[in-house]
């Protein structure tokens, strides 16, 4: 490699790393915005349906309990011409101001006629509409793109399960798997990957260019399924742990083990399979030794078990992360990716037929070791509910920073060569720094804005919730249980009851909160009154004092589900 | 690793790490340049009238933005009436429409503290500057002497609310 060529590669590789990081700052920013639905996902133009050339459909899907309103719906076109806008009947919604007015809900078929072809004009869509949670927008103004003849990728369909800050969201789906295909490439250029090359080269030695392409892609495929189906397992498995395992202990378990694996990554010690399995699979992968592409592509799958001494402790972590998704495609995705950019390295050898080789060199050591504090990174990640969001972000701060120095003791390894990726590296690491320091000084700035208005009543005896039931009669009331140790609780506290939509449905609730984080003799029989195991669990009763059972809720509900209940139990009493 | 090396990235850190402690400063400046937008602004007000919002600055101001064909906006005008009268706090109106339904709506029912009026298109970028990142209506923001938003309410304003936010933030 040229010096320029080095150069390059240094840099893609650099940005790469900052992007994974930027992809998990990005993250955490979405998950603390309030749940109020901007504008177009409120009101979304799902299509746009050309019938004739002077005819189109526009269908608009609106959110749940959000409107529009018949009379605002209007047509701009440059340059001017008489557009008939035809609107199906609406639901008569009563308006003290202006009397009868039509509404639509879910959604509604706007037809635009024109006398000319429609083409010829620049046509914008304009509406208004409201919210039955006490909300309106502005008038808002779309342009309709009809050249195009496909129909609009609409963004509803993603927000319907953006605004669920728990879930898996679509964006949060492509930057998780993203983030793993770029740590996979950061683990090929540690020597957890090497191993694998000269299994490789074996393979195509002596083929044709074409062929030992063919092989190349044949191998690769053998070492990501491997990864694939251990992910797709993760994702199916985790689905029988996490549902026992909702408490804040498994927290700080999880995150320990994150930490052990970073711990193996600075070679404190090693974590790899037991040695009978690694000769049982080294003995089976001696059978596949001829060059067919059954073989190469077993040779593939079994030296991906085999081979990767030190790539055992991300992948660890990432099944484990994996598993609290209790999603098997997201999981199968996800170590594909991860596997797939591992594989970069591979396919270069294959397909310069052995001619580029990254040099070995404690660079690679290097990088292992940022890894550990990646993984570190990721220990702080998963402690997130039950840290503040200052302490949070500062503690991943102190990380990178630590990360930083030690970068910087690396120094006299590295040869002149490399010296300049080393500096790349120590530049990022302190942008990174600042920018969680940043973070961590903002989150507490911006503590006013997330202070919860919402006031509970606090109740700890029996005696005491009769008194406040009876009491309250006449309004809905809301018994919350809630304890310390509960991770679902604080989820309810910082994601739920945090929301402004629901903060401002609950007002008009009588709240009552049991804190039962002792779990005394007195919190059993609380809990035991509404047949409840333990927290988190939610109690509605009526105005007229009666206690709605088929509403208990237990487990966590997001801001979403959450607010479409409460309106709801609004709307039936 | 030579001394000249070492001290080029003590030197290198130590800048960025000051440039990064003044790009913070400056964000943290920067929440009082968020209300430039609205001082800067010549409205007309209900009776046709232009005038300066700079007269409202360096002191605590209460905004509602609001619209007549706002259904909840409507409903929570004699409600900021009543609150009005308490004087704990300048009020303003900003509605989001044109003078002859203000006109008309006042007719009907007044509004007792200043208002003006502002276009949709206008309207939505002073309450998004405001912090209205949303852009809904009615959006209420509380801005503080050193001309930074303090406290923004979406949707109707719980009146209790916002005199305990104001017992607390204005007895310190």
């Amino acid at each position: 490699m040229t010096k320029i060529q080095r150069f390059f590669s240094n840099i893609t590789f650099f940005a790469m790393v900052l992007l994974s990081h930027l992809a998990l700052a990005d993250g955490i920013f979405n998950s603390s915005k309030n749940n109020f639905l901007p504008v177009d996902d409120a009101f979304s133009i799902a299509g746009i349906e050309p019938i004739n050339t002077n005819e189109i459909n526009v269908s608009f899907k609106i959110a749940e309990n959000y409107y529009l309103y018949k009379s605002k719906f209007e047509i701009i076109s440059t340059p001017k011409t008489e557009v008939t806008l035809e609107l199906p009947l609406g639901k008569t919604k009563e308006d003290e101001y202006f009397g009868k007015q039509e509404v639509f809900y879910k959604n509604v078929l706007v037809k635009l006629k024109t006398k000319e072809p429609l083409i010829s004009y620049d046509l914008k869509i304009k509406f208004q509409g409201c919210s039955e949670l006490g909300l309106c927008y502005p008038p808002t103004v779309r342009k309709l793109n009809i050249n195009d003849k496909t129909k609009i990728q609409s963004r509803t369909l993603d927000s319907e399960i953006s605004h669920d800050s728990n879930s898996l969201n679509s964006d949060k789906f492509i930057a998780s798997v993203l983030s793993l295909f770029l740590a996979g490439l950061l683990l090929s250029l540690t020597p957890c990957v090497l191993p694998m090359v000269p299994v490789l080269s074996a393979v195509i030695l002596g083929s044709n260019q074409s062929r030992a392409k063919l092989l190349t892609i044949t191998y690769v495929f053998g070492v990501t399924s491997t990864y694939t189906l251990l992910g797709i397992i993760a994702g199916l498995t985790g689905n029988l742990l996490s549902s026992s395992l909702q408490n804040t202990y498994f927290i700080y378990m999880t995150s320990f083990l994150f930490f052990i694996f970073a711990l193996a990554m600075f070679n404190v010690f090693q974590i790899r399979l037991p040695s009978a399995m690694t000769n049982m699979f080294n003995n089976l992968s001696n059978k596949f030794n001829s060059k067919n592409l059954l073989s190469t592509f077993m040779l593939g799958f079994l030296s991906a078990l085999i081979l990767s001494p030190c790539v055992a402790p991300p992948l660890a972590a990432s099944i484990l992360y994996i598993g609290q998704t209790e999603n098997y495609i997201f999981g199968g995705l996800s170590l594909f990716s991860l596997s797939l950019g591992m594989s970069v390295p591979l396919i270069l050898v294959g397909f310069s037929l052995g001619q580029f080789l990254p040099k070995p060199g404690s660079w690679m050591d290097l990088i292992k070791q940022l890894m550990g504090f990646i993984l570190i990174g990721m220990a702080i990640y998963i402690l997130r509910p039950v840290l503040n969001e200052s302490l949070f972000f500062a503690l991943l701060a102190i990380n990178s920073i630590g990360a930083f120095l030690f970068a910087i003791g690396q120094k006299k390894h590295f040869a002149n060569k490399t010296k300049g990726g080393l500096k790349t590296i120590l530049i990022l690491l302190l942008g990174v720094s600042l920018l969680f320091s940043y973070l961590s000084f903002k989150s507490d700035q911006n503590k006013n804005h997330y202070n919860r208005l919402t006031q509970f009543q606090q109740v700890q005896t029996i005696n005491d919730l009769d008194h406040h039931i009876e009491q309250a009669k006449g309004q809905i009331i809301m018994i919350d249980y809630y304890a310390d140790w509960c991770v679902a609780c604080l989820e309810y506290e910082k994601y739920t009851f945090a929301n402004p939509e629901v903060m401002s449905l609950m007002q008009s609730f009588h709240l009552i909160q049991i804190d039962v984080t002792e779990n005394n003799k007195e919190h059993q029989k609380l809990l035991k009154r509404y047949g409840l195991f333990g927290p988190p669990g939610i109690i509605f009763y009526n105005q007229n004092g009666e206690h709605l059972k088929s509403l208990d809720i237990v487990g966590f509900k997001n801001a979403k589900d959450f607010k479409e209940l409460l309106i709801k139990i609004k709307n039936d009493i | 690793m030579t001394f000249k090396k070492i001290s080029l990235i003590v030197i290198i850190a130590t800048a960025s790490l000051i440039a990064g402690f003044l790009y913070h400063q400056l964000s943290l400046s920067n929440n009082n340049s968020q209300t430039d937008l609205l001082y800067e602004l010549n409205l007309t007000d209900s009776k046709e009238q232009k005038k300066d919002l700079a007269q409202y600055k360096n002191d605590w101001l209460m905004i509602n933005f609001w619209a007549t064909w706002c259904a909840p906006c409507r409903e929570e005008i004699p409600e900021l009436n009543d609150f009005f009268k308490t004087k704990k706090i300048k009020l303003i109106g900003i509605a989001l429409d044109d003078v002859d339904s203000v006109k008309k709506f006042t007719k009907k029912i007044p509004i007792k503290y200043p208002s003006y009026i502002i276009d949709d298109i206008n309207g939505v970028k002073l309450s998004r500057s405001l912090g209205n990142d949303r852009g809904v209506l009615p959006f209420t923001v509380i801005i503080n002497p050193k001309n930074e938003v303090s406290q923004v309410f979406y949707g109707k304003v719980k009146i209790a609310e916002l005199n305990q936010y104001l017992k607390e933030v204005l007895s310190q």
